[in-house]
């Protein structure tokens, strides 16, 4: 029984465990808007990645949806029918939309019981990602349909990888999952090794995370209630921008983020 | 087999052929306890025997010849127990006092010992004294008493208690502003009775109970519980020993050990587990002749579990109730002929889990030993080691299934052993022990783990006998004594594999291929004695993380592994000092000892504990500096 142990060492042990502070290149936010579609639809995506605070590296992108066990894709023909993006030297903020075909009809059973599909997205500082020039030339989409092997054939410096639960449904549009509401109040600029208050307001029972490029946020993470919440973000001792994004999850797919550059001076 | 009885010399006679060359290696209790960096305890000390892996952070789980620890098996007199060691090993569950000898099999044992497919340690409880004795201990870690008082001529009434401090001297240590940790408390009670019969004979009764715990709280001020262990067990042993004639030596034992274990992890997710298990031996010595005796016996086992476990990241909850009825018998013919000893003998089990299957095994075990001359002895020795699935993998009313068999080991074995003279002895050990039908399945489920729960990619199939597996080593033990010096060198190397379903001859996950401790005390003028003691061991072997990706739901990181136990920890070092003096009066003893664990304060990587999103290494490193400063009365 000495695992029992482990997190007593894990509460000695700060070294990194500010989970606010993004120590290397971070996928820190996927939104699928809407999170719960149906065949015929289009889906906007948003990914937000994040790097730790100085030059900014030249990120690709590959996403990709998956019906998936936990282990692999289940239903290979997801693959066909939402085929992979790969895009190159995208901008911190990236969109891009893709249409759920007609033909994801036949993914549903009779009674068009909704069904989870999942979105994976990698980010890769570029040329360290082979895997996205083999399905950008068509070939290697096998193991797309293993994520974790994705995950195996990149590495761990560089690379970042994010899943995201989507819903595809045949349930009315006034019936279907939303995007939670949110307001992150987040100050333009503030002082070198000082805070500043960011105030955060939104959907009860969803939780809102801080993250930054440097500093902290504190706290990380919380259960928004009634009344609006206000995190404290330690600023820097050195001048210059920091990247701050505040995602706010409903803990069912539906998540959205506000996103700031803050000048320390 | 028992120990030689310092107070039945012909007993000593009939056992010693026990004592053959890496069979089984003995200690008395006074020099284990006295070994730098053994904190002043007997079972502790045991780490420095060859062929004893030091398990992860040295919290005294014992891995015999790469085996894992529940398949090895600890007894008091011959009974099994539960666990000789407190939580995470921080002491024996006796006090010193109580102890006389400790016997290891590192495997090979005679096929009297059964039940599993590790090695077997026997600890023998302490003589009877010649007179009232009391004594009270006192250190860092815990404070204990104990008396042993002669009712008469014949009989010894022993009554013990101790309880740990080493809560009070780490909470405050381990509060940190995200959390109040609880130290692990332990106690332990003990009351013995031993009676030698004026006709001859001896009756000896343990009672003991042994209590762990320990407490995670959440944030301060909170209260809030972040997760509890808590281990309680009893055990009540009684053997009679006695003469039947003069060419017979007859032995019945039993015991009744109950535990009650539990966990309550993140607040919310429980797991218990009730065990009863009784037992009862009935062993026969026969002196067939000068050069001839045969040894047989049976034993009679039930045990009752009953287990829930309801953790997340560990299956689906579960829960199940079962009792296993196991019955063995054995024989054994001990011959010498001029320089040749010969003991050969087979072990029958059989397992029966109510309302399912039954299981049988039989176990031929042999012995060879040739004395080459007075200052060398060969002995080879080869035998089969059987160990049954358990309740839980044969309950089909839970998640168990029909079908499985018992696990084996073939454990072979040639040693050497020298005696030069001049209270020096070097052994040195070979052995090759191929293993099959070993349990695999259901890798992902909770357990009482002794150690860390396995990482990677887990086999969630149903129980199957399906694994296979390799140990081999050689080992070196070199021990001297004089009046001044008392010195040991272990040295082990081996490997440890297994073949599951999932994996082809990867190491073992407590492999050490090389480890090597070395110790030397020295008596000084005036009741003074120094010792140290140097360790260095190769690292326990490690499934790396090549990956992760992110629940961004959850914001859980996700690791994915490679290979299983494709790396390695780095080697760790130590260097420990004990000090101690010892005052004599004509009814007062004392002893005053500082043992300083971890002198250079090395603190090597003892398990890969990752930073939240897996990118950094943060690891579990060993203990830092430990120093344990003790004082013991003895009054007579």
């Amino acid at each position: 029984m000495i695992w029992w142990l482990l997190p007593v060492f894990a509460a000695c042990a700060p070294v990194g465990t500010d989970p606010s502070l993004i120590p290397n290149l971070r996928l820190a936010q996927v939104q699928v808007d809407p999170p719960e579609a149906m065949p015929g639809e289009d889906v906007d995506i948003t990914a937000e990645w994040m790097h730790p605070r100085g030059a900014a590296p030249s990120v690709d992108l590959l996403s990709w949806a998956c019906a998936w066990d936990g282990e692999t894709c289940t239903r290979p023909e997801v693959l066909e029918l939402v085929p992979p993006v790969v895009l190159r030297d995208v901008p911190p903020t990236v969109d891009w939309r893709v249409t759920v075909p007609l033909e994801a009809r036949d993914l549903l059973d009779d009674a068009g019981t909704p069904v989870g599909l999942f979105s994976f997205t990698l980010v890769c500082e570029q040329g360290l990602c082979p895997i996205l020039d083999d399905i950008e030339d068509g070939v290697g989409w096998e193991l797309l349909a293993r994520p974790e092997d994705v995950v195996r054939a990149v590495p761990l410096e560089g690379t970042s990888m994010a899943s995201r639960v989507m819903v595809l449904s045949l349930r009315d549009p006034e019936a279907r999952r939303l995007n939670p509401d949110f307001e992150a109040v987040i100050p333009a600029e503030g002082p070198a090794g000082g805070t500043v208050a960011v105030r955060v307001e939104g959907a009860v029972s969803a939780v809102a995370y801080g993250y930054t490029s440097a500093g902290s946020v504190e706290p990380w993470a919380e259960q928004l209630g009634p009344d609006p919440f206000t995190f404290t973000l330690h600023l820097p001792d050195t001048p210059g921008p920091v990247d701050v994004l505040f995602v706010l999850e409903d803990m069912l797919g539906g998540s959205r983020s506000v996103r700031q550059t803050i000048q320390v001076r | 087999m028992p120990a030689p009885d310092p107070q039945e010399t012909e007993v000593v006679e009939v056992v010693e052929t026990s004592d053959t060359s890496g069979q089984v290696r003995t200690a008395p209790a006074n020099v284990l306890s006295g070994i730098p960096g053994s904190r002043d305890d007997v079972l502790l000390g045991l780490q420095n025997l060859p062929g004893v892996t030091r398990a992860p952070l040295g919290l005294g789980a014992l891995v015999l010849r790469g085996m894992p620890p529940e398949q090895s098996a600890y007894r008091i007199f011959g009974l099994r127990v539960p666990s000789l060691l407190h939580f995470a090993g921080l002491s024996s569950v006796l006090p010193g006092g109580f102890i006389g000898e400790v016997a290891v099999f590192p495997s090979n044992a005679p096929v009297n010992y059964g039940d599993g497919l590790g090695g077997q340690v026997d600890l023998q409880l302490a003589p009877a004294p010649t007179s009232s004795t009391g004594r009270v201990h006192f250190d860092v870690l815990q404070t204990g008493a104990e008396g042993h008082v002669r009712l008469g001529p014949n009989d010894v009434l022993s009554a013990g208690i101790r309880r740990s401090w080493v809560d009070a001297v780490l909470t405050p240590l381990w509060a940190s502003d995200g959390g109040v940790i609880r130290a692990p408390r332990y106690y332990d009670g003990q009351v013995r009775w031993r009676r030698d019969a004026p006709g001859g004979g001896t009756v000896d009764a343990l009672f003991m109970i042994s209590d762990d715990g320990y407490t995670l709280l959440g944030a301060e001020g909170t209260g809030a519980l972040a997760s509890a262990y808590q281990r309680t067990f009893g055990a009540g042993l009684v053997r009679w020993r006695h003469r039947l004639g003069d060419d017979w030596i007859h032995q019945l034992a039993a015991a009744v050990v109950p535990l009650y274990e539990t966990a309550d992890l993140r607040g919310g997710d429980v797991a218990s587990q009730w065990r009863v298990r009784g037992e009862l031996r009935d062993d026969y010595a026969w002196n067939a002749g000068g050069d001839l005796q045969v040894d047989l016996g049976w034993q009679a086992e039930a045990e009752w579990v009953d287990q829930a476990f309801d953790v997340r990241g560990f299956g689906p909850a579960e829960e199940g109730s079962g009792t296993a009825l196991q019955g063995a018998g054995y024989a054994m013919v001990h011959a010498w002929t001029g320089p040749v000893t010969l003991q050969a003998g087979a072990r029958g089990a059989a397992s029966h889990v109510v309302g399912h299957d039954t299981l049988w095994t039989i176990d031929p075990r042999v012995l060879v030993e040739v004395r080459l001359s007075d200052v060398v002895r060969l002995s080879a020795s080869s035998g089969r080691a059987s160990s049954f699935p358990g309740v839980r993998a044969r309950n089909t009313d839970a998640d168990g299934v029909e079908g499985l068999v018992p696990g084996w080991v073939w454990q072979n074995q040639l040693g050497l052993r020298v005696r030069p003279g001049y209270g020096l002895q070097v052994e040195l050990t070979g052995y090759v022990n191929p293993m099959g039908n070993l349990l695999v399945g259901r890798q992902e489920r909770f357990r009482f783990f002794q150690t860390f729960p396995p990482v990677g990619e887990l086999d969630t199939g149903p129980y199957a006998s399906e694994g296979t597996g390799l140990s081999a080593g050689g080992e070196l033990w070199v021990r001297y004594e004089d009046d001044l010096w008392t010195a040991w060198l272990s040295v082990t190397g081996g490997r440890s594999l297994r073949t599951t379903r999932l994996d082809e001859d990867v190491p073992f996950d407590l492999e050490q291929p090389f480890a090597l401790s070395a110790w030397a005390a020295r008596a000084l003028p005036r009741g003074w004695r120094l010792g140290m003691r140097v360790r260095a061991g190769m690292g326990l072997p490690m499934t790396p993380v090549v990956g992760r990706y992110q629940q961004l739901e959850s914001r859980q990181f996700v690791p994915v592994f490679g290979d299983r136990n494709s790396e390695r920890l780095p080697w760790s070092y130590g260097l420990d000092l004990r000090i101690d003096k010892r005052w004599v009066w004509s009814r007062t003893e004392l002893l005053l000892y500082l043992d300083v664990q971890n002198l250079t304060w090395a603190q090597p990587l003892e398990w890969p504990l990752y930073n939240l999103d897996y990118s950094e290494i943060i690891g579990i490193r060993g203990l830092p500096l430990l120093p344990v400063l003790g004082i013991e009365g003895v009054f007579r």
